[in-house]
């Protein structure tokens, strides 16, 4: 069980990782940007999990994941990507900055595994 | 008749050429050196050929019946000096009488052909190398008639004569002759006139210069025909005009080559270009096709997930959900196949071991060769065998092909894998014993979107794009694969690798076969 803010601009998806990860126990905030998210940050604390979609209309995830690794608070933070982006040079560019990347689309159980992988690897620091 | 400033030029160069002599009769050159005149006759000779093979191959294009007659003209003229120029080398003394005539003979019919060519409208349907065939018969027949009629003719230039006695026989010379160098300056004329007006309208190079080099022909026929008393020093005038004709048929090939590479440069760009665009499109459409698939997929597994369901809505889902399974990989074997083919996809070669890859492969198809009621097999035939390759995209590739395998095997049958080498190469094959792909079928297997017509009758599912993608794989990691097969009695797909290791010699046959 964990703490996590799902960061999706697309609507139905938002609603439906929002979904899957209550089933799979989890206690979900979500934003439609990342305006939203850094709003809702300050208002609650910093999630233990942050699922995050790259295409974002104000700033790209990966935008908005480097800013969170500058800062020492959230360097550590584990951290799921979503994206319909599947290039190798996309895909590393999330690993490169601490972040399991999943490709849309995805089935619930992936999602579900890539955050206990997030957390995990968090714990073991191999990132 | 429009005439480009060049024409015009070459028009004054030639004149000016003519007059300059006229003015300075008395100009000797000691001219007729045999040796000089053999290399020019050959080289102008192999200009000739080169140039009229060039004109001939576009004319392979256009199919246009004036440049096959340019082709076949310059053809004959350069053969006419090819005839002159070998037999001098033969009795070593300059021009013999019968080479003489036959290649005057061969030189009225290049003519007539140059002539011909600016005139003849319409294009040609039969091959253009049976044209140029013909015109080489003719050429060849016109040699041989002037060399048998030469002795009944008027001696043209007798071998070993000195330039005073040139010079006297050039007073002598028969009507014929003169009659023969006239329609010579026709022709060329002609030519020249009707290859100006093609040029003027289409600014083609080539003709352009073709132009002009049958006006320094038609300068040399009037040298030689309009002055005989004072034939060596115009024969010698002729002669630099008729290698000028060479030069400007030189240029013109030239300047057709060029114009040419730039059309095939300027072409590949654009098919560079459109492949751009086309592989931009493809990458972002299948980026597009993944966020409405995501909630298609995922609604349809909350759906699924709700426990009051009733057995027909489950079904009915379920069918959706397999909709959903397909259109997903089709989405991601597009992707793949664009980048394949744009080298987007990174592939790192290493030593990769056969037998553990085999062994998990069929490990993982353990399972699905069961449902279906077949039995797998696999063998490595030497110990120890590596491949180089990228582990994960032979994994693929094997996937594919025993997924393929699967797909096409009606129970009961077999599949085996096989992994053999040679010389060089390691042989890694996936045999099945199902229904087979028909001759005309088999040829086209690895065209993407290509469905094989059983398979379309059959209602096997598939997008077209898996042995596209496959062989593709394949070529990047420095392989080569084929396909074999029996309607009825099985495919076999077999992939060449290079080998990574040097198995060991006297490896038991058959030492892993297992099941």
């Amino acid at each position: 069980m964990a703490r996590i803010l799902v960061v999706e601009d697309d609507e139905d998806i938002r609603n439906v990782v929002d979904r899957q990860l209550r089933k799979g126990g989890h206690k979900v905030a979500t934003a439609d940007s990342v305006r939203a998210a850094r709003q809702l940050i300050e208002e609650k604390g910093m999630p233990e999990v942050l699922v995050l979609d790259v295409g974002l209309p104000d700033e790209t995830g990966l935008e908005f994941l480097r800013s969170l690794r500058d800062d020492p608070a959230t360097t550590h933070l584990p951290v799921v990507m979503l994206s319909a982006r599947v290039q190798p040079s996309d895909v590393q560019a999330g690993r490169d900055l601490g972040a399991v990347y999943l490709t849309k689309p995805f089935v619930a159980s992936a999602l579900l595994g890539a955050i206990e992988r997030a957390r995990n690897e968090d714990d073991a620091g191999t990132w | 008749m429009t005439l480009t400033r060049g024409s015009i030029g070459t028009i004054t160069v030639s004149t000016a050429v003519t007059l300059l002599v006229l003015v300075v009769p008395q100009l000797r050159f000691g001219y007729r050196n045999e040796v000089l005149h053999v290399v020019l006759d050959v080289a102008e000779a192999l200009v000739g050929v080169l140039a009229a093979y060039l004109i001939m191959s576009r004319a392979a294009r256009s199919r246009r019946w004036s440049e096959v007659l340019l082709a076949i003209g310059l053809g004959a003229l350069s053969w006419s000096n090819m005839v002159v120029g070998l037999a001098g080398v033969a009795t070593r003394a300059g021009d013999s009488p019968e080479a003489s005539w036959a290649a005057l003979f061969v030189r009225c019919g290049g003519a007539v052909a140059m002539a011909a060519a600016p005139f003849a409208r319409g294009t040609f349907r039969s091959r253009p190398r049976s044209l140029g065939l013909f015109g080489a018969i003719g050429a060849l027949g016109l040699t041989i008639v002037g060399k048998l009629a030469a002795p009944s003719l008027p001696p043209l230039a007798p071998p070993g004569i000195t330039p005073t006695e040139l010079a006297a026989a050039a007073q002598h010379l028969s009507p014929a002759v003169l009659a023969i160098q006239a329609a010579l300056v026709v022709c060329f004329g002609a030519s020249a006139v009707g290859f100006l007006r093609i040029a003027g309208r289409t600014l083609d190079p080539l003709l352009d210069w073709i132009a002009k080099a049958a006006i320094l022909a038609a300068f040399a026929r009037v040298n030689y025909l309009v002055f005989p008393s004072l034939y060596t020093d115009f024969v010698f005038v002729g002669d630099v005009l008729r290698l000028g004709f060479w030069v400007f048929v030189g240029g013109g090939a030239a300047a057709a080559l060029r114009t040419q590479r730039l059309e095939l440069e300027r072409r590949n760009h654009q098919v560079r270009e459109l492949a751009a665009v086309q592989h931009e499109f493809v990458a972002s459409a299948s980026h597009e096709l993944r966020t409405p698939l995501t909630s298609v997929m995922a609604y349809i597994d909350e759906a699924l997930d709700e426990p009051e369901l009733s057995d027909e809505v489950r079904d009915l889902l379920t069918v959706a959900r397999r909709g959903a399974d397909r259109l997903s990989v089709l989405v991601a074997d597009l992707l793949l196949a664009n980048q394949i083919e744009t080298d987007a996809l990174p592939v790192s070669i290493r030593p990769v071991g056969v037998e553990q890859l085999l062994s998990s492969m069929v490990a993982t198809f353990k399972p699905a060769v069961r449902q279906r009621s077949l039995e797998i097999f696999w063998a490595v035939d030497v110990d120890e065998l590596a491949v180089l390759a990228d582990a994960a995209l032979l994994e693929q590739v094997l996937g594919n092909l025993l997924t393929n395998a699967l797909k096409f095997t009606p129970a009961p049958g077999t599949i085996t894998l096989r992994a053999s080498t040679d010389a060089s190469s390691a042989r890694i094959e996936v045999k099945d014993s199902g229904m087979g792909i028909n001759r005309d079928d088999l040829a086209h297997v690895f065209d993407r979107f290509f469905r094989s017509s059983d398979a379309a009758k059959s209602a096997i599912p598939g997008t077209g794009l898996g042995l596209a993608i496959t062989k593709r794989m394949v070529e990047q990691m420095n392989g080569s694969i084929t396909v074999s097969s029996v309607v009825g009695q099985g495919t076999t797909f077999a992939i060449r690798l290079p080998v990574a290791t040097l198995p060991k010699a006297g490896a038991a046959h058959g030492a892993h076969s297992r099941s």
